[in-house]
């Protein structure tokens, strides 16, 4: 969460949420959230756990690209 | 207490004149020394509001006071890291009154965080009645806090910001009001190169 609030600072495309899997039992079920932390980037790309800031970012562009091709 | 409770407006007879009344003056003159602190209960109960009801305010007020989310070594904390902001931080949480209890947790959380530095404000709106606002910030659940600094850097909260998500709140607010994050170069340069919005979900729990 941190890692996705400071790439929301540093780019204005960057939007980050903060969900709280337990009070919202819908969002948690419908991108199966099993584990926390759970990221979701544009309903695209998901991983569980907090993994290092290069992987990160690896992961946004993937997202990105991905939707265009 | 008992002489408290006997006393109260009678039908048929004016709360006024009950008060102003001989007998009245002389009861509230036997009460003696607890009268005093009575005294304010005592005026709102002769009024509109009936003693039961006080009472049950009362009740209400003392028992939020010792239900603050945070310890006094919490907002000690939270206040030294407050240290480092430098722009003014918006906070505006989306809540509905009539929701679960999280919406009115969310609030007190938000106002309690708010009251440790001057350079936070709190605007609390309803989704339901700001609907265009809650559009703008793309807010569609509730409770929901947005944290903006100078510019509205895209930066939600859906759901209580307690537990594991409070570092990140501070740490959200302490960013948008400094406007600088900490992250490698070459993150700064790959994200330099996005055109296309991007949307992070981080599933938390508070535990």
């Amino acid at each position: 969460m941190r890692l996705a609030q400071h790439m929301s600072i540093v780019s204005e495309h960057v939007r980050s949420e903060c969900i709280e899997a337990t009070e919202f039992p819908e969002l948690s079920q419908r991108y199966q959230v099993m584990a926390v932390p759970k990221i979701v980037i544009n309903d695209r790309v998901e991983f569980e756990g907090a993994i290092p800031e290069s992987d990160f970012v690896n992961a946004v562009l993937q997202a990105v690209n991905g939707k265009e091709a | 207490m008992a002489q408290l409770l006997r006393w109260r407006p009678r039908p048929g007879r004016s709360t006024y004149r009950e008060y102003a009344s001989r007998p009245a003056f002389g009861r509230r003159l036997a009460t003696g020394p607890f009268s005093a602190p009575f005294g304010r209960l005592r005026r709102l109960a002769s009024g509109p509001f009936s003693t039961a009801w006080v009472l049950a305010r009362w009740h209400i007020a003392l028992y939020n006071r010792g239900m603050g989310f945070l310890g006094a070594q919490d907002e000690a904390a939270v206040t030294r890291e407050f240290e480092k902001l430098t722009g003014p931080v918006t906070l505006t949480v989306f809540a509905t009154e009539l929701g679960p209890e999280n919406n009115a947790k969310t609030v007190s959380l938000i106002k309690e965080v708010a009251a440790l530095s001057e350079k936070i404000t709190v605007k609390v709106m309803n989704p339901h009645i700001e609907r265009d606002e809650a559009a703008a910030y793309g807010v569609s659940v509730t409770p929901a806090v947005a944290v903006e600094g100078a510019k509205d850097y895209g930066i939600r909260f859906l759901g209580t910001p307690a537990g594991y998500e409070f570092s990140n709140l501070i740490d959200s607010i302490i960013c948008v009001s400094t406007g600088e994050a900490q992250l490698k170069d070459e993150t700064r340069a790959a994200l330099a190169g996005l055109t296309e919005d991007v949307t992070i979900k981080v599933f938390a729990t508070p535990t």
